[in-house]
């Protein structure tokens, strides 16, 4: 969308997860109060609950394809719809997934993970998500229903995606008033928080990082790490302090977030990581090491802004292609690997499979499967992913035909 | 940090500091207790909370206090400053390993012994303990529904991680000998016995005592009523302490 004119998407389809009924209410509210402005369309096979605004219409599978996506914007509320949805390549995608629940199909968090790297806009409907996708990507907001400025500017995202303007502007603003929402429970309520305290606390210091607060962000981890200590959390470690590397790190103090993290690696793996790392620093690669640093904080927006300044070395090059991997960014990181010097065996199967991944969101299905057959040349074990396009195809029909129930004119 | 190195764990050749709180010690078992630890320890820091007495000279007289200090007014009833200060000055030295002991705690020999295996590693950064509540002698220690010390283990000794956020809770009493934060570290609990002789002593003693935490914590914010209540208990169940016992 960057870069391009301006462009108003006169109308958008919902590619939903389950009935009317079934969107958060702040997803209602959103989408009732747009309707008044845009054509809004339900994908449905039947008609949809009288509980939607009546200006809200069905539309069928079969009418996708035909519909007129260069001005039409794609909200898609379930990941297994991502290789529809990218199909018909619609003025905008705009992410409404739910948060990953325990226990779904891996599938599903993979095509969640697909679909949020290759939005213009996300919009989650939970903190944690929302947190999680804010260490991923530029245009995140929550809507949650927790104030009405919050709300206020996820939706003001939303309307400005349709109209072509990038969000971006807004991104640190909703940041801003959640720091400070967080901020007056810990200030006013921090008593009658209870369980809740330790949470808030932490959520206060990820917020104040992604504002660049960074002084108060330590402070938080801090005194969060300090309460998960006195709970008894086990993660107090890895979970809280480790977060203080990632900080650290953002005040510029490569080494100060090293040794942080050096002292939150407990596992063998870890301190195997940390070997690399007192390696890096010694040899003057502080850059490779904050990279790494924040990608193991999670922190992949950073850690890639790094990595691109990096770019001759090869170690960067490998992590930048992790990185695009993680983040569901698979075309990047397919056109990132160079072919010709991949060994044969497991790295040339890997390369298959992202190759035909990255061609089944593309919605190249054809050569999608090509690449699988050929990874399974290799190992038999790509043949996994050809079914996946068949779990997939039968979850886009069970979501069309949607819940029983909630179709009905009730 | 050499080289852009970061600090990392040693494998040998740390050094062991105890770091000790004291007052009015005389004539208890701080001597004992001084002359034990000099025999495993590389130094000592001892905060001396205004002690009325010659507790003072006594530390003095030992070459391993390295540092003393001597607080004009008592921070007992802030305990968490005095635990601070105390940790304040020991880090001036430059520790690898810190060990708190209090000025009525004996370490069993072979606890002694093994202390440099157990701090010459890069593994763990605690080490926890048995503790044992003496109880009206030197003979035997107290087990029954309030004095159960002994059935968990103690952290008494820590590596010290320079830059590390060590974190006392600001508590006025009972507040814990160590920082909370070194527990997030990995740790090894050992079956090491620590004599804790502070309830040894006479019933005169006890009663003192008892008072003393009633009138410290008289609704019981920092402490247990009813533990404070068993110390008069008149007839604790007592168990006879073997020595170097089998338990390893």
């Amino acid at each position: 969308m960057e870069g391009e004119q301006a462009v108003t998407a006169t109308s958008f389809v919902i590619f939903p997860d389950g009935g009317w009924s079934n969107l958060p209410a702040p997803f209602q509210k959103l989408f009732d109060e747009l309707s008044l402005k845009h054509a809004v369309y339900f994908v449905a096979a039947e008609p949809i609950s009288s509980h939607a605004p009546a200006a809200i219409q069905a539309l069928s599978l079969d009418q996708i394809e035909a519909f007129g996506w260069a001005e039409a914007a794609a909200v898609v509320l379930h990941p297994c719809w991502i290789q529809a949805a990218m199909a018909i390549a619609p003025k905008y995608l705009i992410a409404m997934p739910d948060s990953p629940q325990q226990g779904e199909p891996a599938l599903w968090s993979k095509c969640r993970k697909w679909l949020c790297a290759h939005s213009d806009l996300i919009i989650a409907d939970a903190e944690p998500y929302y947190l999680e996708q804010a260490f991923c990507t530029e245009h995140i907001f929550l809507l949650d229903g927790r104030d009405e400025v919050t709300d206020l500017l996820a939706r003001q995202a939303f309307s400005w995606t349709l109209s072509g303007f990038s969000p971006k502007p807004l991104v640190r603003l909703q940041q801003r008033c959640l720091a400070e929402w967080h901020n007056k429970r810990l200030t006013s309520d921090s008593e009658k928080l209870g369980k809740d305290k330790l949470p808030t606390l932490f959520f206060h210091s990820v917020y104040q990082y992604l504002i660049y607060d960074l002084e108060r962000a330590k402070e938080s981890a801090l005194a969060a790490f300090e309460l998960a200590v006195l709970e008894g959390k086990s993660d107090a470690l890895s979970m809280y302090y480790r977060f203080v590397s990632a900080i650290e790190l953002k005040q510029g103090l490569t080494r100060a977030a090293v040794q942080t993290y050096s002292y939150t690696a407990v596992t063998d793996e870890d301190r195997r990581t940390v070997d690399f790392l007192d390696e890096w620093l010694k040899e003057g690669k502080d850059g490779l090491a904050g990279a790494l640093l924040y990608r193991l904080n999670d922190d992949y927006k950073q850690s890639l802004a790094r990595l691109e300044l990096l770019e001759s070395d090869p170690m960067a090059q490998q992590l930048t292609i992790e990185c695009y991997i993680q983040t569901g960014k698979l075309k990047k990181a397919k056109d990132s690997i160079k072919t010709d010097q991949l060994k044969q065996g497991d790295e040339q199967q890997q390369y298959l499979l992202l190759r035909g991944t990255s061609a089944l969101l593309a919605g190249q299905r054809h050569e999608a499967i090509h690449s699988f057959l050929e990874a399974a040349e290799h190992r038999i074990e790509a043949l996994g992913n050809i079914a996946e396009i068949a779990a997939l195809d039968a979850a886009v029909l069970e979501l069309f035909m949607g819940p029983a129930g909630d179709s009905s004119p009730d | 940090m050499k080289d852009g190195r970061i600090w990392r764990r040693k494998h040998t050749g740390n050094k062991l500091t105890a770091i000790m709180q004291v007052r009015n010690e005389q004539g208890r078992y701080l001597e004992a207790v001084l002359a034990e630890l000099s025999q495993f320890v590389d130094d000592i820091v001892i905060v001396d909370d205004a002690s009325t007495d010659d507790t003072h000279e006594l530390c003095r007289s030992f070459d391993k206090v390295v540092k003393l200090i001597r607080l004009d007014t008592s921070l007992f009833r802030t305990e968490w400053q005095l635990r601070q200060r105390l940790w304040e000055e020991a880090i001036t030295l430059e520790p690898d390993w810190i060990l708190s002991v209090d000025a009525d705690e004996i370490y069993e020999q072979r606890a002694a012994l093994a202390i440099r295996e157990l701090i010459d590693q890069d593994r763990y950064d605690w080490v926890g303990y048995r503790m044992y509540d003496f109880w009206g002698s030197l003979t035997h220690y107290r087990e029954d529904e309030w004095w159960t010390l002994h059935k968990r283990h103690t952290m008494t000794l820590i590596r010290y991680l320079p830059g590390y956020h060590y974190y006392y809770p600001q508590w006025e009493h009972h507040v814990p000998r160590l920082p909370i934060t070194a527990a997030a570290l990995p740790g090894i609990c050992t079956e090491f016995r620590i004599k804790h002789l502070g309830w040894a002593g006479s019933e005169e003693d006890r009663r003192a005592k008892y008072e003393r935490y009633k009138q410290l914590d008289p609704f019981g914010k920092w402490g247990s009523l009813a533990h404070y209540e068993s110390i008069l208990d008149p007839k604790p169940r007592l168990i006879r302490w073997n020595e170097e016992a089998s338990q390893s």
